[in-house]
């Protein structure tokens, strides 16, 4: 069919030839789409679909979703994915433990991510992965981990190797007993980091290792700043593994470390059950550890061989960074941090090695390793000690200080660390050569000791952890003497701080108490020690550590018969245990301790004796100190003693009249006062001539089981019935003189009558007058409740002590028919007398307590005039009303009769 | 009489009046054997290889010694350089350890050699222990301390040089009063210890790595120590008389519990002495606590009921109390030592000196081989062959008799089988003629 010819033209027109002229505007085509409308996006900040479920993130995505898109190829969805994630698992932690090993898995994965942000994140989540979860949560998992950051370590892109170092500061952060188990391959990763294998085809020679130092000049950072952050690294995870291993070597050695040490206190009130071996899980480190020799790692690994690998390497960076010629000492501040690191590693690396070393005696580590310390020492000692300068301020070129000033603390702990490394090798110096650096060091330390100032205290910590080593390895006693003399003009000078002082303190004490036998003859620790009884009593006793260390020294230097501390311990005697001196002011802990001192005093006489007694009124002291002090001292006077040599430090009389001062509770001069007092005593009671006056209900207290305890001390001497007499006589004296007594002597008196008082012995006629009257006021205190009380609970041990005071009054009349049989005569004299009703009425309430009494019953019949006395009683109550109190007064004569 | 004892108390005190120390039977309290002589100090009665009794006299320099078989007497005096303080006998009774002052001297028994002389307390020992096997000794002292010494590295380290002191294993510094008491349990160096003080302290550590496992506080100082043969209980003895019991096992399950469970409720003190409890010892079968004390008495407590059950009373204060498994010469008062105890040299023994003087060249060891014994030997050996004939002919005449048996087995055997033979011939015979003769008919 034809086509029409209109069909043709248009069909034409479609091709003609558009002309186009030079000045014309372009007509716009007719397929054009116009972009002149204004659109905007719809943003969908979280899906409307909630499925609750599941946890979700606030973009309502759940953890499968989320894993998913952590694999998509795009780096925005990934980084979406692993935020969304980390954003899940902050809003519900419990999540973590369900999905722990997906999470794990994906984010490890993503540490060789090729997007720098994708592998920030997923360092961030997994910081918070591991701050939520413990270490045994994580160590299935954790091998996982390592592979993969070993993987990130090793790789061949430089900014992922960066980052790696970062996933490594959160595993070290977090779990480092897990990382250092699995030392073998990291480790080795360090050192692969900051070098390069040599070839195989060059020959090895004895000396030089297989490794070098790598320079990568197309890095952004500089080869010095990224060895210095690699060997910053290296510093932690060295440190972990340190402190792994000796925690490890403690609990299997058990050193000094209070692991597995169980402290019990026995009271006589239960029986004490302990399981001395508790089942005990072994713990779960099948991890290498450095004392071990099968690693579990299947890399076969060896300290030894990292060491030997590691070490030139550290020689040949320190040699890059250290200042150019022989003997220069200038170090420019931005090479100190990489040369600080040097050192640190170089000292924990010996620490390692020291370490392994004390398992097995005979190691060929420490030989290659001081093998290298030839160079080690020719290239530390060159220059020292080094000046860092200070850091310059990134200000304009010109105004650049070159020659400005030097950093004083940088530079101080770089020489430091010098001197620890470099002293390391003392231990095995055979053939002297460490005498040339030797002194350079130790002029070193002491311009270091001499010119102190505040705020010095810093760097004396290292200062001394550096000569405690010094000393421990080195064999010459003049030079370690030396040194010695150094630290004690320091702690001697008046410039230094407190805290400073108190460093030399611990320092020195560590060094005495270290018990070399080399050291014990030294003079200067020996003229310290004995200036520290003045130490005590001038020191700060807020600082309870610092106190309990110096009073271990001042313990163990008297155990050691040290006779110059002894004496200076005499000397400063009233200050430590006079009244108000140290040992008021102190915890019961340490009171102890001060008490523990007296054994080895070597005489105690009368005055040191009466300023302890003093020291035991005080309330500061606790009763189980002064039983302790007691126990204390009659360990050291002859009543212990199988054999006599010797004159003993305390004597017999003394020590009676110590504790019968014990007993009595108050000084002379207190009960003096107290017969002083014009005015009525607090509790008075009618007829009787010993009057009583209020203690507080705590101090009672305390006397009653100091009363108790001296008498059981004094029931230990060897012939009770001297001690009896010597009792006697103490008690007649007191009483004769005092006639007003404090309630808690009261109990005393009648508590010693009871305890020490032989069955059958008679009392003599003038102590009998006394002990009854103070019988009588016992009871008539404790059956008419003289005393006013203010509430419930003191009530209720009021009573109760009354109860027991009552009970030894009635005890005492009991153990003698002759107290008994005088106050029957007093009291009927007394009541003949005609007093008062009120009176006579509490005499006879007292009366029929003792007729109540069983055991006072027979005394009672024996003394034969009962009946009289009960007669003469009951005529002056006749026309009393109190039919009670008659009546039964009636019945229990009958029945003793 | 005294066969069947097993277990008897060795009690001295400090007076020496009646004796100088005594076995006493636990079952009736008589006595079975007394050592006359002076009294004897703290912890310095030992039994010497089951031969002698070692005793070191309380304010003397001196040691006496016994023959277990001769009780009248002292035999022998050793003079020492001071008052013997403590004193010890390695179980197999080779050497004799003792601490004078802060000196702890070693003594060979076979030679009297002195062979060395420790030096590493700082004030007067104490107290000295061997662990059972002889290995290492234990010493403690007024300073405090409680050393582990390695037998065998203090005795050649002496040889060797003289300047040159031997180091202890460990060292404990644990306490801080001076060490009263120490006991070792058994298992060698496996073996636990425990250490009493003034500082009202007991510690209970292991030897062979000096770890402190147990320390527990009283309220009284103690002054003795020790353990039954299980180690599941520690026994503490206080200055006020006071025996306290700590169990070393944890508190039984209790599935009824009644409230009047008053039992327990005491605590666990044994109480009975009125001065301090110088000696502790416990039976073998952990049920009999002996303790010594200074209130002259020694006290036999059963420890389930914490009873006394029985009082030895002293005429001074009891310085050593044991339980023991008598030797037979102790309770028979016969047989004679087989070795000679040779005087303790008051010197250090040193190799030189052994080739210069004419003393030190007899290294010999002098053993008594009497006539005295030899009629004793033969007797015990004429006995012992007698024996065995006595055995081997009864096993030969076994021998005949199972071998006779036997051949009547055979004979038996063969009959059997003729029998059977016989009684097939017989059943064939019966088959062929029966079913013949019915196939007949």
């Amino acid at each position: 069919m034809p086509k029409s010819a209109k069909k043709r033209k248009a069909k034409r027109a479609d091709f003609n030839k558009v002309k186009l002229k030079v000045g014309k505007k372009l007509p716009k085509a007719d397929n054009v789409t116009d972009t002149s409308f204004k659109s905007k996006a719809i943003h969908l900040p979280d899906q409307l679909k909630t499925d609750a479920s599941q946890p979700t993130n606030f973009k309502q995505q759940n953890v499968k979703d989320l894993l998913t898109q952590c694999n998509h190829y795009s780096a925005s969805v990934r980084h979406e994915a692993v935020t969304g994630l980390k954003d899940l698992l902050v809003r519900h932690p419990a999540a973590i433990p369900a999905h722990l090993s997906l999470v794990l898995e994906k984010c490890s994965e993503l540490f060789v991510d090729k997007d720098p942000v994708v592998r920030k994140a997923a360092i961030g989540l997994l910081c918070h992965t591991f701050s939520q979860a413990s270490t045994n949560q994580i160590s299935p998992f954790f091998p996982l981990i390592t592979a993969h950051l070993c993987c990130a370590m090793t790789h061949i892109f430089e900014d992922i190797r960066h980052d790696s170092l970062t996933v490594l500061d959160a595993c070290l952060e977090h779990f480092p007993s897990l990382l250092t188990s699995r030392s073998g391959q990291i480790l080795t990763n360090f050192v692969g980091q900051i070098s390069s294998m040599k070839d195989k085809g060059v020959k090895k020679d004895a000396t030089s290792s297989s490794h070098r130092l790598s320079v990568n000049p197309n890095s952004k950072l500089t080869s010095l700043q990224w060895r210095s952050k690699v060997l910053n690294r290296l510093h932690h995870f060295l440190k972990a593994m340190l402190s792994e291993s000796v925690s490890t070597g403690d609990r299997q050695t058990g050193d000094v470390g209070k692991k597995g040490f169980v402290d019990e206190i026995f009271d006589g009130s239960r029986p004490l059950y302990v399981q001395v071996f508790p089942y005990s899980t072994s713990s779960s480190s099948t991890g290498f550890l450095i004392g071990s020799k099968t690693p579990s790692t299947a890399s076969l690994f060896s300290l030894r061989e990292f060491a030997e690998s590691l070490l030139p390497l550290l020689l040949e960076t320190w040699v890059e960074g250290s200042p150019g010629g022989e003997g220069q000492s200038l170090v420019r501040a931005d090479v100190s941090d990489l040369l600080q690191g040097v050192l640190d590693v170089l000292g924990l690396l010996w620490q390692c090695l020291q370490h392994r070393e004390q398992d097995k005696q005979q190691d060929p580590t420490k030989t290659s390793f001081l093998h290298q310390y030839k160079n080690i020492h020719l290239h530390l000692m060159s220059g020292f000690p080094y000046m860092v300068m200070e850091q310059s301020k990134k200000g304009k070129g010109p105004q650049r200080d070159q020659s400005g000033g030097t950093n004083v603390q940088a530079s101080l702990i770089m020489n430091l660390s010098i001197c620890d490394v470099m002293t390391c090798s003392l231990e095995q110096d055979s053939d002297g050569t460490a005498a040339e650096w030797l002194d350079t060091v130790f002029d070193y330390l002491v311009s270091c000791l001499s010119d102190v100032d505040d705020n010095s205290a810093d760097h004396m910590e290292n200062v001394l952890r550096v000569i405690q080593h010094v000393i421990k390895v080195l064999p010459k006693q003049d030079l370690c003497e030396d040194l010695l003399t150094a630290v004690h003009n320091c702690y001697q000078s008046e410039e230094i701080s407190d805290r400073t002082r108190q460093q030399i303190v611990h320092f020195l004490a560590q060094t005495y108490l270290q018990r070399d036998p080399g050291l014990q003859k030294s003079e200067v620790l020996t003229n310290w020690v004995a200036s520290l009884p003045h130490y005590l009593v001038t020191m700060d006793t807020a600082n309870q550590q610092q106190t309990e260390e110096v009073l271990h020294v001042v313990q163990s230097a008297a155990t050691r018969g040290h006779s110059c501390m002894v004496e200076n311990l005499m000397a400063n005697f009233q200050n430590i245990y006079g009244v108000g001196g140290l040992l008021c002011s102190l915890s019961p802990p340490l009171q102890r301790h001060l008490v523990q001192l007296l054994y080895h005093l070597p005489l105690l006489g009368g005055l040191k004796l009466s300023t302890l007694s003093q020291a035991c009124r005080q309330r500061e002291v606790g009763v189980p100190v002064v039983e302790y002090l007691v126990q204390i001292l009659l360990a050291r006077s002859p009543v212990m003693a199988v054999c006599e040599e010797g004159t003993p430090p305390v004597d017999t009389p003394r020590i009676l009249s110590f504790l019968m001062s014990l007993m009595i509770g108050h000084s002379v001069e207190e009960l003096k006062d107290l017969q002083q007092e014009t005015s009525r005593p607090d509790v008075w009671v009618p007829g009787c001539r010993t009057q009583i006056s209020c203690v507080s209900l705590e101090l009672r207290h305390r006397q009653k089981a100091l009363a108790k305890f001296t008498c059981e001390c004094l029931l230990q001497f060897s012939s009770p019935d001297q001690v009896w007499k010597v009792v006697g006589a103490v008690l007649e004296r007191y009483l004769g003189m005092f006639h007003t007594l404090p309630m808690d002597t009261l109990y005393a008196v009648l508590v010693a009558m009871v305890m020490l008082l032989h069955p059958g012995t008679e009392i003599r006629k003038e102590l009998m007058t006394p002990i009854m009257h103070c019988c009588w006021a016992a009871l008539d205190l404790s059956i008419h409740n003289r005393i006013p009380v203010s509430d419930r609970e003191t009530e209720v041990a009021e009573e109760n002590w009354q109860g027991e005071l009552l009970h030894a009054a009635l005890q005492t009349m009991a153990s003698s028919q002759g107290v008994v049989q005088s106050w029957l005569e007093h009291i009927e004299a007394f009541v003949k007398e005609g007093t008062e009703r009120c009176n006579t009425e509490a005499v006879a309430k007292v009366l029929l307590k003792l007729m109540q009494t069983p055991e006072l019953q027979r005394p009672l019949q024996q003394t034969g005039v009962l009946q009289r006395v009960v007669g003469t009683v009951m005529v002056c109550l006749r026309e009393d009303e109190n039919e009670k109190l008659l009546s039964s007064m009636v019945y229990q004569a009958s029945l003793i009769k | 009489m005294a066969a069947h004892v097993l277990e008897a108390a060795l009690t001295s005190d400090t007076s020496g009046q009646l004796w100088s120390s005594c076995l006493w039977d636990l079952q009736s309290g008589t006595t079975l054997a007394t050592y006359k002589g002076d009294g004897s100090g703290p912890r310095g009665l030992c039994l010497l290889g089951n031969q002698y009794l070692l005793s070191a006299a309380n304010n003397k320099p001196l040691i006496h010694v016994w023959a277990l078989q001769r009780r009248d007497h002292v035999q022998q005096r050793m003079v020492c350089g001071g008052r013997v303080s403590a004193m010890a006998v390695s179980p197999d009774g080779n050497f004799v350890v003792a601490g004078i002052a802060e000196k702890i001297n070693i003594w060979q028994v076979c030679t009297g050699n002195l062979l060395s002389v420790l030096t590493r307390h700082y004030q007067g020992v104490t107290c000295l222990s061997f662990t059972d096997d002889g290995s290492h000794f234990l010493s403690a002292g007024d300073d405090n301390l409680v050393l582990v010494w390695p037998l065998h590295s203090v005795l050649s380290g002496a040889s060797t040089a003289v300047g040159h002191s031997p180091e202890p294993r460990h060292t404990l510094s644990h306490h801080s009063l001076p060490v009263t008491d120490l006991y070792c349990g058994c298992g060698g160096l496996q073996a636990r210890a425990a250490s009493a003080s003034l500082d009202q302290t007991c510690k209970l550590f292991e030897v062979s790595s000096g770890q402190v496992l147990l320390s527990v506080s009283f309220d009284v100082s103690i002054t003795s120590v020790t353990m039954d043969t299980a180690e599941t209980r520690l026994f503490a003895g206080g200055t006020n008389g006071n025996i306290h019991q700590v169990n070393l096992h944890a508190q039984p399950v209790q599935r009824e519990k009644h409230i009047e469970d008053t039992d327990d409720d005491q605590g666990q003190i044994f109480k009975g002495h009125g001065k301090q409890v110088t000696c502790l010892s416990v039976s073998m079968d952990g049920s009999q606590l002996l303790s010594g004390s200074h209130d002259h008495s020694a006290r036999l407590w059963d420890i389930p009921s914490r009873q006394c059950v029985r009082t030895f009373s002293h005429k001074g204060p009891v310085t050593n109390a044991m339980l023991l498994q008598p030797p037979s010469p102790m309770l028979s008062g016969r047989g004679k030592p087989s070795a000679l105890l040779q005087p303790f040299k008051r010197h250090l023994h040193t190799q030189g000196q052994g080739e210069d003087t004419e003393e030190g060249t007899r290294d010999t060891v002098d053993i008594r081989l009497g006539q005295y014994q030899k009629g004793m030997v033969s007797e015990g050996l004429l006995q012992n062959y007698s024996e065995l004939k006595r055995v081997h002919s009864y096993t030969e005449q076994k021998d005949i008799q199972e071998k006779s048996e036997h051949v009547s087995k055979q004979d038996l055997e063969f009959e059997v089988k003729r029998l059977k033979h016989i009684n097939q011939e017989l059943y064939q015979y019966a088959a062929q003629n029966i079913f013949n003769s019915k196939g007949t008919s």
